[in-house]
């Protein structure tokens, strides 16, 4: 019971810091990371959002360690 | 193609597509419900809705894992590929609304946390035939969450496309938990042999596709290896090696080959013959099993377009992909193995010169 507490517990605090990575990411954070998302439909970020709240630390890591691409046109 | 990211691009056969996937849901949910109302008066609307829900998440998941092998078996279920993802989605949905109501009707009602609940209610994880099947769902739920929240091709392409396929590729292990949640679920609650042999069925329905179609390809690149050597001592230019003969490839439409490690397709059209890298940009499709559109190679899984002569896509877009010489005598067709950097421009072979 306890170490499925402690696990149970581990998982929420993961999920509320993805919450709050994914909201700033939504924001902010997508377009520092892909220049395609500069000005795309708030529906379309919000499509993000789940996926943001669960990878969190690939996104982070991705923010934190990978440069800007150039923006050349893509599909 | 895009520029920018939509929320989904939309074509007439996605709507249709999508029309048909919720009829189906729609129709599904309510002959089930229907049916268990007359041959289970007794059940609860919540354990109605938590049957009705497992049964057809499970059953579209099925249905997804075969449409792949079935789409290798035979091109006409090729349309079932051109929108899986959006199936993919409705499946989690489901999927998600028969978890969510499991955890509310039967660990949400007393004074521990419901997850921990989840995990604690059945402790015998030790035996094999009372394991506690609920904990295998959740992680199955967890994978197939995943696997809804980025299917958009912002994931694609910012996950890239190794660690995007190896992540979906998720599918197969999340389908083994559930395999395994369902027949404890039916031993330790049913104790039906209609729904284990049900569960035996659809497990042998999609592993015995699955090996088909592997069957098949591998049937293909033995033909292909078979014919490169049958014809390597015919006179043609050095290194390039036998492919097929030019009619059997329909006007606009390609034959895939696989020569030792290129996965080439080999495009006719315009009485031209070209060969790029068999291997879409986007998402890994097969080009081979595309056509020529405005001149284009098409890509059935979602559009992405190349120009045949030197495998770039079509200003302003960006991908490339590598090309091989081809050449043609008579009614044969070669090709050179050795591909050409991406986006280089080679002239095209053409077939109203044989002689």
């Amino acid at each position: 019971m306890e170490l499925a507490t402690l696990l149970v517990t581990l998982f929420y605090l993961y999920g509320i810091i993805g919450c709050v990575f994914a909201t700033w990411f939504v924001l902010r954070g997508v377009e520092q990371l892909d220049h395609v998302a500069k000005g795309i439909s708030w529906i379309t970020k919000l499509l993000f959002f789940p996926g943001s709240a669960a990878l969190w630390p690939v996104l982070a890591w991705k923010l934190m360690y990978t440069r800007p691409e150039n923006p050349a046109n893509k599909h | 193609m895009a520029l920018s990211y939509d929320p989904v691009h939309w074509t007439p056969h996605k709507r249709l597509y999508d029309r048909i996937l919720i009829a189906f849901i729609g129709v599904y949910l309510l002959c089930f419900i229907g049916l268990q109302s007359i041959f289970h008066p007794d059940c609860t609307l919540e354990t109605t809705v938590i049957r009705a829900t497992g049964t057809l998440g499970f059953f579209m998941l099925h249905l997804i894992l075969i449409i792949g092998p079935l789409c290798r078996l035979d091109r006409r279920f090729l349309p079932l590929l051109y929108n899986r993802r959006h199936f993919g989605v409705a499946m989690f949905l489901v999927a998600l609304s028969h978890g969510v109501f499991n955890l509310f009707q039967f660990h949400a009602m007393g004074n521990v946390d419901p997850m921990v609940s989840l995990f604690t209610s059945n402790t015998q994880y030790g035996s094999l035939a009372r394991f506690p099947f609920q904990a295998l769902g959740f992680f199955a739920l967890l994978i197939l969450f995943l696997m809804a929240a980025t299917s958009h091709d912002f994931w694609m392409k910012n996950l890239g496309p190794r660690v995007w396929k190896s992540l979906h590729m998720g599918v197969y292990f999340a389908y083994a938990l559930l395999v395994m949640h369902v027949m404890l679920g039916v031993i330790q609650l049913e104790k039906s042999p209609v729904l284990i042999g049900m569960v035996g069925l659809g497990m042998f329905v999609v592993i015995g596709l699955h090996v088909a179609a592997a069957i098949k390809q591998s049937k293909i690149d033995a033909a292909s290896e078979r014919n490169i050597a049958i014809e390597a001592g015919q006179a043609v230019p050095e290194g390039f090696v036998y492919a097929c003969e030019w009619a059997e490839i329909a006007n606009n439409k390609a034959k895939m080959l696989l020569i030792g490690k290129e996965n080439i397709a080999l495009f006719r059209y315009e009485d031209k013959i070209s060969a790029v890298h068999n291997v879409c940009k986007h998402q890994n499709g097969p080009l081979s099993e595309g056509r020529i559109i405005d001149g284009c190679i098409t890509c059935p899984w979602h559009g992405y377009q190349y120009l045949p002569e030197n495998g770039q896509s079509p200003p302003p877009f960006t991908e490339k992909l590598s090309t091989y010489d081809v050449f043609v005598k008579g009614t044969s067709v070669y090709v050179h193995p050795s591909p050409y950097p991406e986006g280089t421009q080679r002239i095209p072979a053409e077939i109203s010169m044989v002689s």
